[in-house]
């Protein structure tokens, strides 16, 4: 009765050492793939990143940032600053980017005039002008061109106010 | 041998029928109940009985089976269940005594070595298939193990459960049914 207690309990173990070593195998063999994939997707994410810098260098040569101003002339300003804009964007591209404008289209050397931003449309006494910031004294600076023609620079300050025509030229935004 | 009763005859036809169904019902990988019934009639009706039941089943398994034709795999799916046939047959002899749940423990563990067995003779036809694309047959064979691990692992288990479980109430059934007392024999029924 032992000796026949003694083989099942052999064999019992005989399965379990056979069971155990080949599952341990199998967990070995499963490691050895799962880190051989684990290093491919490192090297993967590092050549992506890589591609990913320069896509980041290209689309910022692509772009530009400018700084932008509504003034609403009732003491509400609104800074809309590193607008990122294509290259060869003008000032009115970049006041279309960030409000909702209505305009007006005069053609000819005239061009394209702001009549109304977020609302507040242009009237008999009021009106949409815009300014760039003069950076090399400090002074807002208002063309005698269109907004439309106002090809934007890297860095760019631009200001769009509503002005009274009462005073000519109207008041730069403050 | 003596000639079959009608009742005997029936019995073994039904058991392979219901073997057959059985292994040509979808199911989980690697849970079967074919080597519980081939070893159930090994232990009933004899080795020769087990055996041929075992390499019956798995021919009709081979060409029909839900997964497909086996393939090079078919000698060896038959190879392993006549082995589980003809230990069935070999317990029966080696057990004169009375039910008991040492019986229990005994079959399980005997599932679960039959359920080794089978897999390593099944995963060396594997590695025979492997190794006519020019794989070293010891590195074939390993790979086959290794790789059928989790398989093996699950039909070990089921299979110690299956017979653990079922051989025993089983035999004791049929025991009755056929007339026998409620005794392991020395002798099968049907010699």
């Amino acid at each position: 009765m032992e000796k026949r207690a003694f083989t099942y309990v052999a064999l019992a173990l005989l399965v379990w050492a056979i069971c155990g070593t080949t599952i341990a195998g199998y967990y070995f063999i499963q490691y050895g793939i799962y880190r051989n994939e684990y290093r491919t997707l490192v090297t993967d994410f590092n050549v992506l990143s890589g591609a990913m810098g320069n896509l980041s260098s290209i689309m910022e040569s692509l772009s530009l940032r400018v700084n932008l101003l509504i003034s609403y002339s009732n003491g509400t300003l609104v800074w809309y600053n590193k607008t990122a804009l294509p290259v060869g964007s003008t000032a009115f591209t970049a006041i279309m980017w960030v409000a909702n404008v209505e305009y007006k289209d005069y053609g000819q050397e005239l061009g394209i005039l702001v009549t109304s931003v977020n609302g507040l449309a242009s009237n008999s006494s009021q009106g949409w002008f815009y300014w760039y910031l003069n950076t090399a004294n400090s002074t807002w600076v208002s063309p005698d061109y269109s907004c439309a023609k106002y090809i934007l620079h890297r860095g760019d300050i631009i200001a769009f106010a509503y002005e009274s025509y009462a005073t000519w030229p109207p008041s730069p935004p403050t | 041998m003596s000639l079959l009763s009608t009742r005997q005859l029936v019995l073994l036809v039904v058991l392979t029928a219901m073997c057959v169904a059985i292994q040509l019902t979808p199911r989980p990988p690697n849970v079967e109940f074919t080597s519980l019934i081939v070893f159930l009639v090994g232990a009933v009706f004899g080795i020769v009985f087990g055996a041929t039941l075992g390499a019956l089943a798995m021919l009709i398994n081979g060409f029909l089976s839900p997964w497909g034709f086996s393939g090079l795999l078919l000698p060896f799916q038959v190879i392993g269940m006549v082995i589980v046939g003809i230990s069935g047959g070999l317990y029966r002899r080696s057990n004169a005594g009375p039910y008991n749940a040492g019986s229990c423990v005994e079959t399980a563990i005997l599932g679960a070595f039959l359920a080794l067995v089978y897999d390593i003779i099944t995963n060396f036809g594997i590695a025979i298939s492997f190794m006519l694309t020019g794989t070293p047959l010891p590195l074939a064979f390993v790979s086959a193990i290794i790789s059928g691990a989790l398989f093996s692992l699950i039909h070990v288990v089921s299979n110690t459960v299956v017979f653990g479980t079922a051989f025993v109430p089983l035999t004791n059934t049929l025991q009755r049914f056929l007339g026998g007392a409620r005794i392991w024999k020395k002798e099968p029924l049907l010699t």
